[in-house]
């Protein structure tokens, strides 16, 4: 018997596994989550849950919404990130901003307040809140 | 697992924001008080319920998908900031 090669799907590249160690408030049994592009749709991005791939959220970069975004990280904050150096985001860190799709009657809006901050280096990350800053959970895009 | 001691009247920290204190230490009971800023639990909550609005179930929704492609050609127009 041939073996039909059409039959095979193409090969794809290795999912990058990011490793929330607390999962997302709300998804705190969502550990493990990948990021996944759509070409059509770029800049948003999709954090797909490795737990439950019925789970994502559309999220982009923050420096998209916000020029000079404000990043505090607090100790804890850095301890689950295993953040060593200064945090320098675009350079060892991603910062995304979650978005909440408009249904017509309500704005699309993105959560300034507690971005997801992802470690390149060590591919920890954490949904952090901003307890101290002034963003809002739900700022206008 | 971390280990270390305090006296009655001393107190630590969990995390960044909630403090416990050893109130008093008596015949083997030790009296112990929990400090938790109350706007970090609605500030969580909050979050939580907003993620919960975030997730996406299905991609594949005529009015999900139609959101998504605005949304993402707004963010392209817009200049890279």
């Amino acid at each position: 018997m041939k073996a039909s090669k059409s039959l095979r799907a193409p090969p794809r590249p290795p999912l990058s596994v990011i490793h929330f160690p607390e999962g997302l408030p709300g998804f705190e049994n969502h550990t493990h989550f990948t990021l996944v592009q759509e070409e059509e749709l770029q800049p948003i991005v999709f954090l797909l849950s490795l737990v439950d791939p019925g789970i994502q959220f559309p999220v982009v970069p923050i420096q998209k919404i916000h020029q000079n975004y404000q990043l505090q990280l607090s100790e804890e904050d850095r301890r689950t990130l295993v953040l060593a150096g200064e945090p320098v985001v675009g350079e060892n860190l991603l910062c995304l901003a979650i978005l909440t799709l408009g249904d017509g009657t309500q704005p699309a809006t993105a959560n300034l307040f507690a971005p997801i901050v992802v470690n390149l280096e060590s591919w920890m990350a954490k949904q952090v809140i901003l307890f101290n800053s002034n963003y809002s959970v739900t700022a206008e895009v | 697992m971390l280990v270390f001691r305090r006296q009655a009247g001393e107190s630590f920290l969990v995390g960044d924001h909630v403090e416990v204190r050893i109130l008093e230490v008596n015949r083997g009971q030790v009296k112990i008080g929990v400090v938790a800023p109350r706007e970090v639990g609605i500030y969580r909550s909050e979050v939580s319920r907003l993620n919960r609005r975030s997730a996406v179930e299905d991609l594949k929704q005529p009015e999900v998908q139609s959101a998504l492609a605005a949304l993402g050609k707004a963010f392209r127009e817009r200049k890279d900031q």
